[in-house]
């Protein structure tokens, strides 16, 4: 395959999900940039975790499409790897570590030693080197969720989905994993999309937020985060930027109008999706 | 459909950590369980020298045991041992080898699992002893339909239990699974299967303690060697003292059995965190 197909936006298309008549999702468009840094963000039961499975394929749409380049997403691509809230639903309990990281390669048919070799990287790369002969419960849960972050790295997809990935870890783990996150995505050029709930940890980490709101939901802003590409957990989120824009998500997700903003319009992408 | 027998498996692990306190408590068990057996076999003396029953119908103890030393001695002896065991684990294999795959892929096709269902419940309760005419008939007495009718009465509750462990695989494994297209082989071998160990082990226990007692019953009931072959024949000669020896080597053929497969589980099951075997 050639890496045009391989980098390609994601993308989709008048996206409607209902569950019988209980309708989640409705008329949702949007589109992700390859190598882009996206964050959605929602209130709980918005309907976040239903768009992350539609967008990994693992859910099929009621109408609408998503879209990986030209090709339908309408089963897991080899190109989208998931990362689920449930690290320790997760990951397979009889497998050592290194194992769970190579399973995704075993079905490749990559070989024994190789898979073993991507693996290590991989648990380097999340700073977990030395692992590898452990089992999942042996470690706590940030060091889990870092597990299952680099078996979606050794899985080689261009896009890393994840789904309220610190949701259940602990503060300062959940700080360090943010980070982590985006040096990977600095380091590697992949595409992250991040589903979370936390609007701080959106505007943190995301080049772009996405807001979803109402019911049935549907994207209800869709703004820039332009505080470059060097973030930290200390300045960063201390800038009067960084406050500025978690203001305006904020509003957006309690139903009020997109406040005005005060930064010039070039920066800004307030066109609505 | 819950497995009753599931809740068992894991209390007869012994607890990993052992202070000197849980040692002192461990020592003190198995004073008691020793003296339960010495009551039992005091309580059979008693019975025997009370003159109830003559010592050909129920012998001593004592006269038992001094049997049993001379049993060890005898080839013939190894000789049924070794036919009964045989047909029991040749029997067991099979029951396994068909039963779990089956199970297992049966298991995790709901269609398939609801539309065998009657056909299995109503065969799983069958009594296997019935059917042995139809064997005797069709196989003739040998060592292979002993095998056969094993096979019958094991692959059931194996088959059974497969099933069961193959529907219990967490949602949120067979989600992770599906998402990072894990093949259909690897999904069965690498997710399916282990998951559903626990319960396949349950299965196989059940199924070996079966195995011992149906080829000892079809040696009974016809003239194929092996220890329940024996034991007619001792009994019938009057010698119930081998007969009994013959009755209590079955016994430790089952408890052996059963140790065993607990051992095979612990191992096979030693990726769980100790919170399970406690």
């Amino acid at each position: 395959m050639s890496d045009s197909d391989r980098l390609a936006p994601l993308s989709v298309t008048g996206l409607h999900k209902s569950y019988g008549h209980h309708a989640v999702l409705a008329d949702l468009n949007l589109s992700v940039e390859p190598g882009s840094f996206v964050c959605i963000v929602g209130p709980s039961g918005a309907g976040k975790t239903t768009l992350l499975r539609c967008l990994s394929g693992l859910l099929a749409p009621t109408s609408g499409s998503v879209r990986y380049g030209d090709r339908p997403v309408n089963q897991p691509l080899a190109e989208i790897a998931v990362v689920f809230q449930d690290y320790r639903g997760s990951l397979l309990p009889w497998m050592r570590v290194r194992d769970n990281v190579a399973f995704p390669l075993e079905g490749r048919g990559v070989s024994r030693s190789a898979r073993r070799a991507r693996a290590d990287e991989c648990l380097a790369a999340v700073g977990l080197p030395g692992v590898g002969d452990k089992y999942p419960w042996q470690l706590s849960g940030g060091m889990q969720q870092r597990v299952a972050i680099a078996r979606g790295l050794a899985y080689d997809a261009a896009v890393l989905l994840m789904d309220e990935p610190f949701g259940s870890v602990d503060a300062q783990a959940r700080f360090d994993l943010e980070d982590l996150v985006l040096r990977l995505r600095r380091d590697l050029g992949i595409t992250v999309i991040v589903v979370t709930h936390d609007i701080d940890e959106a505007v943190y980490l995301g080049d772009r937020v996405i807001v979803l709101g109402g019911q049935p939901a549907t994207v209800i802003d869709n703004l820039t985060v332009d505080l470059g590409q060097d973030r930290d957990q200390i300045h960063t989120r201390a800038l009067p930027r960084f406050a500025e824009l978690r203001t305006r998500v904020l509003t957006r997700i309690r139903g009020g109008a997109a406040a005005p903003d005060p930064a010039p319009p070039a920066q800004l992408d307030v066109s609505r999706t | 459909m819950t497995t009753p027998v599931q809740a068992a498996t894991t209390e007869v692990l012994e607890p990993a950590a052992a202070g000197s306190k849980t040692r002192g408590r461990r020592a003190r068990v198995h004073a008691y369980q020793l003296l339960c057996v010495v009551l039992v076999l005091l309580l059979w003396g008693a019975v025997t020298v009370s003159g109830l029953f003559t010592a050909s119908s129920l012998p001593s103890p004592a006269s038992v045991a001094t049997e049993w030393l001379h049993l060890l001695g005898a080839p013939v002896f190894w000789q049924a041992v070794w036919d009964t065991l045989r047909g029991a684990l040749v029997g067991l294999l099979f029951a396994g080898a068909v039963g779990v795959p089956l199970g297992l892929v049966t298991g995790t096709y709901a269609a398939a699992e609801l539309s065998s269902r009657i056909l299995v419940d109503f065969l799983r309760s069958f009594p296997v002893i019935a059917l042995l005419p139809v064997f005797l008939l069709v196989l003739g007495s040998t060592p292979e339909m002993k095998s056969t009718v094993v096979f019958i009465a094991c692959v059931f509750p194996i088959f059974l239990q497969a099933q069961y462990g193959a529907r219990s695989v967490p949602p949120m494994i067979s989600e992770t699974v599906r998402a990072y297209r894990i093949p259909r082989l690897l999904r069965y071998t690498k997710v399916v299967l282990p998951s559903a160990t626990p319960s396949i082990m349950t299965g196989l226990r059940l199924a070996a303690t079966t195995s011992i007692l149906v080829a000892i019953g079809v040696e009974i009931l016809t003239t194929l060697p092996g220890i329940g072959h024996e034991v007619t024949q001792h009994q019938q000669n009057g010698n119930s003292a081998v007969a009994f020896g013959y009755i209590f080597t079955a016994g430790l053929l089952g408890y052996g059995i059963n140790r065993g497969s607990m051992l095979l589980e612990s191992i096979l099951l030693r990726w769980r965190p100790p919170a399970h075997t406690v």
